[in-house]
């Protein structure tokens, strides 16, 4: 079929649990997409998955048909994984609460680099380097 | 509970610090939009009373702080509602009616009654998983066509069907057999889901293929509601199960294209005998010449 895009929608959802609750409902529903089906979908999908949190990139359709696909994290997830911190800062000006090291801002950005759109690596690392210190973390040059 | 809604218009540079804020301020949960080119918007659910104005204020002092760090975030602009908790899934089926998309058919959800006038035919059908709903030039104009060109005696191949319904249709409208495709097995299965829900389950055979791959025979109607560059693939084949004088309705076309697939089928002795265009969407109807 002649399927034409008309967006994309991204959420997380804990593994086999999703339910037409925010954001689901709110965020699908508005975009005419079937909240149920794609309820359904995921929990089949991911249920072997069960305590993790799965990002999804659901992408809508002109004809309020969809499909959707299961993405890596989020890259403010990626970057407190690599820098061992369960948060970011809540005063990063300020307060900075971690270190990276320019080799792991330059692997989540190959990582990243479709879902930031990015033109190229370099463009992506900036990208990525800009978000690690909007949490209060340091980038070793 | 009564939630709130923080929305905040960015782009692909602001997004994943905002989509961390929105965290970390405590969002029960958040979604990104990317609906235009450039844009991106994101939405964090709050319940109400923990979204207090010290979280605001310093959700917007983050914000507006971004650009120290060398993000361009974009427009920036936050704003926050209250959000009903709603029936969310009640809502979405209250936007979707049946409608009439050709003299004879009409496409109806499973839910919604509807009085059948004498002549029309009823397909039931609910947006979801696959292609195909009703609700696109495409697939409307492939209707109208099938309904147009359709003999009782013909034998049909649907290339491409999607959520099935251009070989629902076709069969309710009459046609002897029936030959389903698609290269997607979700579409395979929801297909057959269909047919079953319009009770046709029996009369068409669904199989999951690439194009011509497994189809052996020659039919009489040959339907192809796919993309430009896929049906130019599929012209130089499809001498092999189109009869001499039978039908091609060739859609998905999008009009900067439709010249493309007409010399096509030009090259392999095809006439063009109608086309129809809806908003920018082409769909051909070819007669295979000896």
């Amino acid at each position: 079929m002649a399927k034409e895009i008309t967006g994309k929608i991204s959420l997380q959802i804990p593994a086999g649990k999703a339910n037409p609750a925010p954001p689901v409902g709110p965020a699908l529903g508005q975009h005419g997409v079937n909240i149920m089906d794609f309820c359904k979908a995921f929990n089949a999908k991911t249920a072997d998955q069960a305590g993790n949190i799965i990002p999804v990139e659901i992408t809508v359709y002109a004809d309020r048909s969809f499909d959707f696909i299961t993405k890596t994290p989020p890259a403010a997830e990626l970057l407190k994984k690599a820098a061992g911190v369960p948060k970011g800062s809540g005063e990063p000006n300020v307060n900075k609460v971690a270190t990276v090291s320019l080799d792991a801002v330059k692997e989540i950005a190959e990582l990243k680099m479709e879902d930031l759109n990015a033109a190229s690596l370099e463009s992506a690392m900036s990208m990525i380097k800009g978000t690690a210190r909007s949490m209060g973390f340091v980038v070793e040059e | 509970m009564k939630l709130k809604e923080v929305i905040i218009a960015t782009n692909y540079e602001g997004f994943s610090a905002i989509e961390n804020i929105l965290a970390e301020i405590g969002a029960v949960g958040i979604s990104k939009e990317d609906f235009k080119q450039e844009e991106v918007i994101m939405k964090g659910y709050f319940e109400e009373e923990e979204l207090t104005k010290e979280k605001v204020d310093s959700l917007r002092k983050r914000i507006a702080q971004l650009a120290d760090y060398d993000l361009n975030i974009g427009s920036g602009e936050i704003i926050i509602k209250g959000l009903e908790q709603e029936d969310w899934v009640n809502k979405w089926k209250k936007d979707i009616k049946a409608i009439k998309v050709t003299d004879k058919i009409v496409i109806k959800p499973t839910w919604e009654e509807y009085q059948k006038q004498a002549d029309e035919i009823i397909i039931e059908l609910d947006p979801g998983l696959a292609f195909g709903t009703g609700y696109h030039g495409t697939t409307s104009g492939c209707l109208e066509m099938i309904e147009k060109y359709l003999q009782p005696d013909f034998d049909v191949l649907d290339i491409g069907t999607g959520t099935g319904i251009l070989s629902i249709a076709a069969t309710k409208l009459g046609a002897k057999s029936n030959f389903a495709l698609d290269i997607d097995p979700v579409a395979v299965k929801v297909a057959k889901e269909n047919a079953k829900l319009n009770q046709v389950l029996d009369q068409i055979n669904f199989a999951q293929g690439d194009l011509l791959d497994i189809v052996d025979g020659k039919y009489d109607l040959v339907i192809a509601n796919i993309l430009p560059h896929v049906i130019k693939r599929l012209i130089p084949d499809l001498p092999k199960v189109a009869k001499v004088g039978s039908i091609s309705i060739l859609s998905g076309i999008i009009e900067e294209k439709a010249d493309m697939i007409k010399d096509e089928l030009k090259k392999y002795n095809f006439e063009v005998k109608e086309i129809i265009q809806k908003e920018q969407w082409i769909t051909i109807v070819a007669i295979r010449r000896g």
